[in-house]
């Protein structure tokens, strides 16, 4: 201690004491929950986030273009899937339009509140990924839509493979994702989704921590009583709406083993998430509510 | 001659923005899970070595909040604090204007140690990691150190070439 004192000299470690004091506290008054951003903040992430979408639009077209190159070889045979799948699409479609009206029709004659309407239909905003922070305890990523185009704090956001974070900040032309490789039990500000599995009405389950180890998403409290609603392995689990903080129907990942839970009572599983978490390209943004008239954004 | 000090300036926010921007779509896939490019840190760690460790602890301040900002998540701060601490305790020791190329990778290497150590023990102390550090060392920690030393052998000539041509004006910044 000593030797510290000095080397820098009293003064200045007086002056390195009271910095990490300060630090601490700015560390300390940003966690957690935080009601919007200051305008210093705004600013600096609105010029910043304008720049880095300047800088990659070519970065990704150029990685584009050697991707496409990389994948010319197999064209002809995904062509010949992607025409099966869009002969299987046109057929279904029918059906969904008809399951829609019949469903549309019901919910007057049952008397729905707008509330409940609005939590059970959802459309999807496009959004292009301008800057990606690798920081391994702190994964979040900038993309270009903003508060301007109707994004809010706490919408989900998927890829096309499956549901990849929640909006953690916006300002008027980006808005920050907290992954969902960040969900965790002691986090100050983490989520909670409430989980379901596809074709299983019934099962519920809640999504809260990722084991970062196993690479693994943890969904606890299933109840696995009743013979005729359990949750398998090989489940594909999706957020079921309930709670009304996410939308029903977005993909988070198939169960890749079941656990009895730390008191025995309940079932945890362990589910892979159907996102890849390297690929940053382009990502949807999850809008409850109906779409709007003049845009057709649907994946 | 003035002009060099803005064009580093300049420069480092270009890094900045291809740190973020256009590294992540270069990368090979398996190593973005393992690599936080800090690039800006690297460069900030030559200013220490090469001029004074005030400019560099200031730049660390600057370049880290900014950082902070921009991907605003948990909390702002970690890097404004340990980017700014870094420079000026690797300044401390080793300010050397003529310093040679095993002196320099040597910084770069125990800079980068101490700052994703300074990263883990903060996010530790918030609650927002639960691994232990042996994990970390080899997941993250370990791979960071060896990205950056390759980053400073590249651009070691380059950066060097420019500090040997500014003036220095230790005696001047050290008499007031």
């Amino acid at each position: 201690m000593f030797e510290l004192f000095r080397m820098l000299g009293s003064r200045k470690l007086f002056v390195l004491l009271i910095v990490l004091v300060l630090f601490i506290a700015l560390m300390g008054v940003t966690l957690g929950d935080r009601i919007g951003l200051t305008w210093p903040e705004k600013f600096v992430k609105d010029t910043v986030g304008y720049t880095q979408k300047l800088v990659n639009k070519p970065a990704s077209a150029l990685s584009g273009f050697f991707e496409d190159i990389s994948e010319l070889g197999g064209v002809y045979e995904e062509n010949e899937r992607l025409r099966i799948k869009v002969a299987e699409l046109d057929r279904a479609l029918i059906d969904y339009d008809n399951l829609k009206t019949v469903n549309e029709s019901l919910k007057k004659d049952l008397k729905f509140t707008e509330k409940q309407k609005l939590n059970s239909s959802k459309h999807y905003r496009f959004a292009q990924v301008i800057s990606v922070n690798e920081d391994v305890n702190n994964p979040t990523v900038n993309i270009d839509v903003g508060a301007k185009d109707g994004v809010a704090v706490g919408m989900a956001v998927t890829s096309i493979e499956g549901m990849v974070g929640i909006i953690s900040t916006t300002t008027d032309y980006t808005s920050t994702i907290q992954l969902i490789t960040s969900l965790s039990l002691t986090s100050p500000d983490s989520y909670a989704i409430s989980a379901t599995a596809t074709g299983k009405p019934g099962t519920f389950g809640i999504v809260e921590s990722y084991d970062v180890k196993e690479k693994r998403l943890v969904m606890t409290g299933i109840k696995n009583d009743d013979p005729k609603k359990v949750i398998d392995v090989n489940d594909v689990i999706v957020t079921s709406g309930s709670g009304g903080v996410f939308p029903a129907g977005i993909v988070l990942g198939k169960v890749r083993a079941i656990e009895s839970s730390e008191f025995g009572l309940t079932k945890t599983a362990k589910i892979l998430p159907t996102a890849s978490f390297v690929e940053w390209k382009d990502l949807f943004v999850v809008v409850p509510g109906p779409e709007p008239a003049e845009g057709d954004d649907t994946p | 001659m003035t002009w060099r000090k803005q064009i580093l300036a300049l420069l480092l926010f270009v890094l900045f923005l291809i740190e973020g921007s256009v590294l992540p779509w270069f990368m090979p896939q398996s190593w973005i899970p393992h690599l936080m490019p800090n690039l800006v840190f690297v460069c900030i760690l030559f200013v220490t070595v090469y001029r004074h460790r005030y400019a560099a602890m200031a730049l660390g301040v600057v370049f880290g909040m900014l950082h902070d900002v921009v991907y605003y998540g948990a909390m702002l701060g970690p890097y404004a604090f340990t980017m700014g601490f870094t420079a000026y305790l690797l300044g401390l020791v080793f300010s050397l204007p003529k310093a040679p190329l095993p002196v320099m990778l040597s910084v770069v290497m125990l800079g980068s140690f101490i700052l994703d150590s300074m990263l883990f023990g903060i996010y530790t102390v918030f609650d927002f990691n639960e691994q232990t550090y042996d994990w970390a060392l080899i997941q993250y920690i370990i791979p960071d150190l060896l990205f950056r030393l390759v980053f400073a052998l590249i651009v070691y000539v380059p950066i060097r070439r420019q500090f040997d041509k500014m003036p220095l004006r230790v005696k001047k910044e050290d008499n007031k």
